[in-house]
């Protein structure tokens, strides 16, 4: 016997309506609970961007020139503490020492200082590349889609594309200059260079984060705006090569006009070394606020041209 | 020769990316500005705007920025968008490519750096004055500026036809090569294609005080050897370019 | 002289042999190019384009080397696989391009608008390229490879992305080109569609020829796979029965159809034509009805299977 077919009704089908909200997914706070991705959903997305430049010819190469530096510099520690256990008591030879430790390395905050700037054109070309590969690939050959069709928030592929840039820069700045660091203490006499030394590890780490973090941040800004490698490399130039030759050629024609240097952002860079290391300089000593608002507006564009240019889908005209 | 003719046309025009024009532009107006605000603080002389904007501003990183954008480009370009396979299935010789390629980036390099040479002394000749009439000073550096730019094109376009990455080995070469050992003592900066646009500038400007800091250190060459220096470069990087074109297989075709 | 000849054609990629002493001379016609990855077809079109020098052997358009002799492309169409364009182009102006390069000159507009007919690409030639869909980028790349009217069409994967009845129009555009004289090689891994259209399949595997011709001669040579025919009949048993005692068919399976109690005959002939020779006369004799005989693995892809699995070592 055939069954009466059943009646349904469409009211039958939905749910009861909870108040239906619009999930924005680009903003931080209105996902529901079952679509929020793992606190830790950056992490893959740091390591499978590491993993692509790492794995790249040239990274080996410019490691490699940022090594140089690190082992000159560290050579040095070593030949002036073998210097200094030969000379000993030697009368003669302490003026030689003098001479050779202020024209070398001196183990004070300037020192390691200049190692992390000297390492700046090194870590400028490795994130030229690293920002072609990690972030400008993304946008041009479409990978967004992949990761935003993931329960993965907008800050954490951020988040993650940041960490490993700077893990990057960190490998050639940042550690070296510890291992130097220790290196230095360890050729002492004593113990003491490490207690009496605490605000320059404190310079260090704290110079060595805003490298990393500082010049991440604006490189995921010009990559995300300009994605390929020609233009990432053209603007990259002129922020670190350009820009600090104009204000100096600026500055030297002013007679010591020191504002120009705001647009150098190696410059600001400098500035928050010496504040960290407790180095001296009357550049802005009265005015601290100038080059805290130019870095924080240079770090603010690139995060604002960032978030602006994150989306899963192009729309073409 | 149709087809040939039309490739460079093809090529000049592909060249014109508005980004990477628009970067140029910036990079030159900031020039222009810097030109501006010294000026007239005070009236320009040679020496000053030979070192001060022609000498290290301009030679030193626009120019050399800008034929390294545009030199790479000429293959990489097509190696990058994996649009190469679309020209080297059509009748014409892989070396005649590559030239035609090459002459097609040719009047853009040329172009920007004679019109930024151009628009710097106008806006020196407006902003403080130049102490002589603009036509000359254009031509007193002129002719550097062309050689260089040539040179700098036929290197660059030689190194993205071997290189993947010619664009950041050419960054690299430009700072570590061209800044940094065109300043060392010795003859090991004669290996750098700067070194012999700045012995051509000096050699331009000496009559107006316009030298080297340290002429012990650095060493010019008449200008006249530095020109022809130029010109071998060229010639030999296209030639290094179309052979090395001619001869290799690109795999990443598509 | 035949427009395509590969005479012991080597590719060595270090110490992998991307082809191994390929041979073979392609007549006008459609030449289907069958083979799993890495089976050396995209290697083979390379060369045979001039992208890629071959280590050992020749690759002859017309005669002429095509890496040696720029002019010998000339006659040649080429659509790879990749999606890449001059994304900033629209359609027209990338395909009129195109024309021009192969020396068209002033008539390469005409040209253009021809070809994007051809294809089905004319309603969308003004397009970005940027802005069109795989479909069509699919259409101007064909474009492209008609625009000058080319003797020799090599067709990497060009049904990839267009729908049912824009590939049926694509298989017609093949058919009469090769009507016209000219010779289309096209390398699919939609076989059913291509072995419709194609005259004779070279099927590639490890960087050889394992085998060519037309699919139904290829079939034939399975000496170790008989073919499998599903014949449905009024009586299947005594058919059956009929045929193990004439010695015509190796094997018989009988099959349920789904849902009823008929039953199928799938058969192993390892002699299709004494086979089918003998079939009427068989079915007159028993009073039997036949009412459907399929052959099950005469495909393109059922041939590919067998070779394929053949050539890696699975034997029959």
């Amino acid at each position: 016997m055939a069954e009466e077919p059943l009646e349904i009704n469409e009211v039958d089908l939905l749910p009861n309506a909870m108040g239906a909200t619009v999930v924005d997914r680009w903003t931080l706070s209105s996902a529901p609970d079952e679509l929020r991705a793992p606190a830790l959903a950056w992490w893959p997305v740091a390591r499978i961007g590491l993993g692509l430049v790492v794995k790249r010819r040239i990274f080996k190469v410019f490691m490699g020139l940022g090594l140089i530096n690190f082992l000159f510099f560290s050579a040095m520690i070593y030949f002036l503490a073998g210097l200094a256990a030969q000379l000993k008591g030697q009368r003669f030879g302490q003026g030689p020492l003098e001479f050779a430790r202020n024209f070398i390395f001196t183990g004070t905050g300037e020192s390691y200082r200049d190692f992390i700037s000297g390492q700046n054109v090194v870590v400028m070309l490795l994130l030229a590349i690293s920002g072609a590969v990690l972030v400008g690939n993304d946008f041009r050959f479409r990978s967004l889609t992949f990761y935003f069709s993931k329960p993965l928030e907008r800050w954490q592929y951020f988040f993650g594309k940041l960490v490993a840039t700077s893990l990057l820069v960190t490998l050639l700045t940042l550690l070296p200059c510890l291992a130097l660091f220790v290196e230095y203490g360890l050729f002492g006499d004593t113990f003491d260079y490490f207690i009496e030394s605490r605000r320059i590890l404190f310079g260090i780490v704290a110079y060595g984060l805003l490298v990393s973090v500082g010049m991440s941040i604006l490189l995921l800004g010009v990559a995300a705006l300009l994605q390929r490698t020609i233009s990432i490399v053209m603007v990259w130039g002129l922020i670190f090569i350009f820009l600090p030759i104009v204000t100096e050629v600026i500055h030297e024609a002013s007679r010591g006009s020191h504002y120009w240097k705001l647009l150098d952002f190696w410059s600001l860079l400098q500035w928050c070394s010496n504040a960290f290391f407790g180095i001296e300089s009357d550049l802005y000593s009265a005015e601290p606020w100038y080059p805290i608002g130019a870095l924080a507006a240079w770090l603010g564009a690139a995060l604002w041209a960032f978030w602006r240019k994150t989306r899963a889908v192009e729309v073409v005209s | 020769m149709n087809s040939w003719l039309y490739l460079v046309c093809f090529s000049l025009r592909r060249q014109l990316r508005p980004r990477r024009l628009i970067v140029a532009l910036i990079l030159f107006l900031v020039l222009v500005v810097l030109v501006c605000t010294i000026g007239l603080v005070e009236p320009w002389k040679i020496k000053t705007f030979g070192r001060w904007i022609i000498g290290v501003p301009f030679c030193r990183f626009f120019l050399p920025i800008i034929t390294l954008t545009l030199g790479t480009a000429v293959i990489g370009d097509d190696r990058e968008d994996k649009t190469l396979v679309y020209l080297s299935i059509r009748p014409i010789s892989r070396w005649s490519l590559y030239l035609a390629k090459l002459l097609g980036a040719l009047p853009l390099a040329l172009g920007i750096s004679l019109g930024a040479v151009f628009g710097l002394c106008a806006a020196a000749s407006v902003c403080g004055g130049l102490p002589l009439p603009l036509s000359e000073v254009v031509w007193m550096f002129l002719p550097t500026i062309a050689l260089g730019t040539i040179a700098y094109l036929a290197f660059f376009g030689w190194l993205g036809a071997v290189f993947r990455n010619a664009t950041l080995i050419g960054v690299a070469h430009v700072f570590l090569v061209e800044f940094f050992m065109g300043q060392v003592p010795g003859v090991l900066k004669r290996i750098s294609i700067s070194f012999y646009i700045r012995c051509m500038l000096y050699d331009a400007g000496s009559g107006h005080g316009l030298e080297p800091r340290n002429t012990a250190i650095f060493q010019p060459v008449e200008g006249d050897e530095a020109a022809a220096s130029l010109l071998a470069a060229a010639a030999v990087f296209l030639a290094l370019g179309m052979y090395w074109f001619s001869r290799r297989e690109y795999r990443d075709l598509t | 002289m035949n427009p395509v000849s590969i005479r012991d054609l080597a590719k060595w990629y270090g110490e992998i042999a991307g082809l191994n002493k390929v041979s073979f001379e392609l007549r006008p016609g459609i030449t289907g190019l069958v083979g799993p990855n890495g089976a050396g077809k995209s290697t083979l079109m390379k060369i045979l384009t001039g992208q890629l020098r071959p280590s050992y052997g020749e690759a002859l358009i017309f005669g002429e080397d095509v890496w040696k002799i720029p002019s010998a492309r000339r006659r040649l169409g080429y659509a790879p696989e990749g999606d890449s364009f001059y994304e900033d182009m629209s359609v027209l102006s990338f395909v009129r391009a195109m024309g021009r390069l192969c020396g068209l000159g002033g008539s390469a507009d005409a040209f253009a608008h021809e070809a994007l007919k051809k294809t089905g690409a004319l309603e969308f030639a003004g397009k970005r390229l940027k802005a069109c869909s795989k479909g069509m980028r699919q259409r101007a790349k064909l474009a492209q490879a008609l625009v000058h009217k080319p003797d020799i069409l090599v067709l990497d994967e060009p049904l990839n992305g267009i729908d049912a009845g824009g590939r049926r129009e694509m298989l017609r555009l093949f058919e009469e080109l090769a009507a016209s004289g000219a010779t289309v090689i096209v390398s699919s891994h939609i076989l059913e569609e291509i072995e419709a259209v194609t005259d004779q399949i070279l099927f590639l595997a490890q960087g050889k020829v394992i085998a060519s011709g037309p699919l139904a001669e290829v079939r034939g040579l399975l000496k170790d796979h008989p073919l499998k025919l599903l014949v449905t009949a009024s009586d299947p048993r005594r058919l059956g029965a009929r045929l193990i005692e004439s010695g015509l068919v190796t094997g018989i399976v009988f099959q349920r159809r789904r849902g009823l109690e008929e039953e199928d005959l799938v058969l192993s002939v390892p002699q299709v034509e004494s086979f089918y020779r003998a079939l009427p006369g068989l079915v007159r004799e028993l009073g039997v009805t036949v009412e459907r005989l399929v052959p099950l693995d005469a495909s393109a892809e059922a041939v590919f299977g067998y070779l394929v699995g053949e050539e890696m070592g699975g034997g029959a």
